[in-house]
């Protein structure tokens, strides 16, 4: 309650609604009750994290049996494993306390922002060479090349958005746009940074356009999912 | 059964308890509808508004993260569903009325307010809508701050600012409508 304002008003008590009414509600809701198991956010976060986990390690062990990770083993793992902490951030910021108890929106909304401009940053950082914009459009088969990473990032990031999205499937009342952003993203990084280390190209328009667009594309499209599938 | 909090009634409703459901309805629907009603200021558009509330949290029963605070929870169903509903009216062809115009809600009378709730109640209708929210759910339904916020999804600071905004506007009305019967 509001403490520092006194009560001046007399306010109105609440109505009570129509028995009619009434009675409709509670037959419509109490006639095919068949016992459900609660959810826990934490553990469906753990579980979100392992699925991820799951599609991310496939991904990248097919993307290898095709390609050999083009830096050493170690460092193309420890890359994995900085990233998949940063996925996790991502899950437990969105998912990881009840909704309506989450931490600061403001943190979320950073989340949301700074999360994707890192990983162009990254793929900035770790291009190898970067060519004029019309020499990448005219290079031979680059285009294409793109495109076949465009879509490989965008099938496994669905995949794993799908089920994140089924996971947390009418959770979220209060802001659901916002936490379908953070789910789209959580889920596009999965399909980006397994494709990142495992794609042989690294020239940076291809970096930018084929893996790291779908991310941002993955973002728009979890606050247009968020809405109709995180609501209940 | 009457000592359980709302969120342990909804746990036992999640697990297939109809009397929980009783209880919850019992405590939570007159809340709920007094809000829609402030939302809508038409009694049969809060009744279905009600029904849809009542539907979509039976169907999202599974996915009731323990621990979530049940009230402002079920409050930000209602208004999504208000919300929503709003808008596909506003896509649907109006019914003009016989002037041409288009049908406004209906108001309730507010010629003899003398009553100081029934007062207040008619001044309530007649705030802009983010301020007779904010009052609603903070004065009437009895949220907190934070709690309200999560519901209208602003920050607590935001919800304070329109309560205070609310009450000006609230006090100059109720002197208007005390010169009215006077």
């Amino acid at each position: 309650m509001i403490s520092d304002k006194p009560d001046e008003f007399t306010w109105p008590t609440a109505p009570q609604p129509p028995i009619a009414v009434s009675d409709a509600i509670r037959r419509a809701c109490t006639a095919d009750l068949v016992p459900r198991a609660p959810h826990n956010a934490f553990k469906r976060t753990l579980v979100s994290i392992v699925s991820s986990g799951a599609i991310f390690a496939i991904m990248l062990t097919v993307g290898w049996m095709r390609h050999p990770p083009k830096a050493a083993m170690l460092y193309a793992l420890l890359g994995a494993a900085a990233w998949g902490v940063t996925q996790g951030f991502v899950l437990y910021v969105s998912h990881g306390k009840p909704p309506g108890r989450r931490g600061s929106k403001s943190l979320r909304w950073a989340a949301l922002f700074v999360v994707p401009t890192a990983f162009l940053l990254h793929l900035a950082v770790t291009s190898g060479s970067v060519l004029s914009f019309h020499e990448f459009l005219v290079a031979p088969r680059s285009l294409h090349s793109t495109f076949v990473c465009g879509i490989h990032s965008l099938l496994f990031g669905a995949l794993a958005s799908v089920v994140l999205f089924v996971l947390w499937r009418r959770t979220d009342p209060f802001c659901p746009k916002l936490t379908g952003a953070l789910t789209g993203l959580a889920g596009g990084m999965v399909g980006a940074i397994a494709l990142d280390m495992t794609c042989a190209n690294d020239e940076g328009w291809h970096l930018w356009l084929g893996h790291g667009l779908t991310l941002v594309a993955f973002v728009f499209a979890g606050w247009f999912a968020g809405r109709r599938w995180l609501s209940p | 059964m009457t000592d359980l909090t709302l969120e342990e009634l909804m746990l036992a409703y999640v697990a297939g308890d109809a009397l929980s459901f009783d209880q919850l309805y019992r405590r939570m629907a007159p809340q709920l509808f007094a809000y829609l009603v402030r939302l809508t200021r038409d009694r049969p558009r809060a009744e279905d508004l009600l029904q849809v509330t009542f539907a979509k949290l039976h169907r999202a029963r599974s996915s009731y993260i323990t621990g979530a605070p049940l009230l402002p929870w079920v409050l930000a169903i209602a208004r999504r569903s208000f919300l929503d509903e709003r808008r596909a009216a506003k896509s649907r062809n109006e019914d003009l009325s016989s002037d041409g115009a288009l049908p406004e809600p209906k108001l309730e009378d507010d010629k003899g307010a003398s009553d100081t709730a029934e007062a207040v109640d008619v001044a309530l209708n007649r705030l802009p809508e983010a301020y007779r929210e904010a009052i609603q759910l903070t004065k009437v339904v009895g949220l907190s701050l934070i709690e309200a916020a999560k519901v209208l999804d602003t920050t607590p600071t935001a919800v304070k600012l329109r309560v205070h905004r609310g009450y000006e506007l609230l006090r100059a009305e109720l002197q208007h409508l005390h010169r009215l019967s006077a």
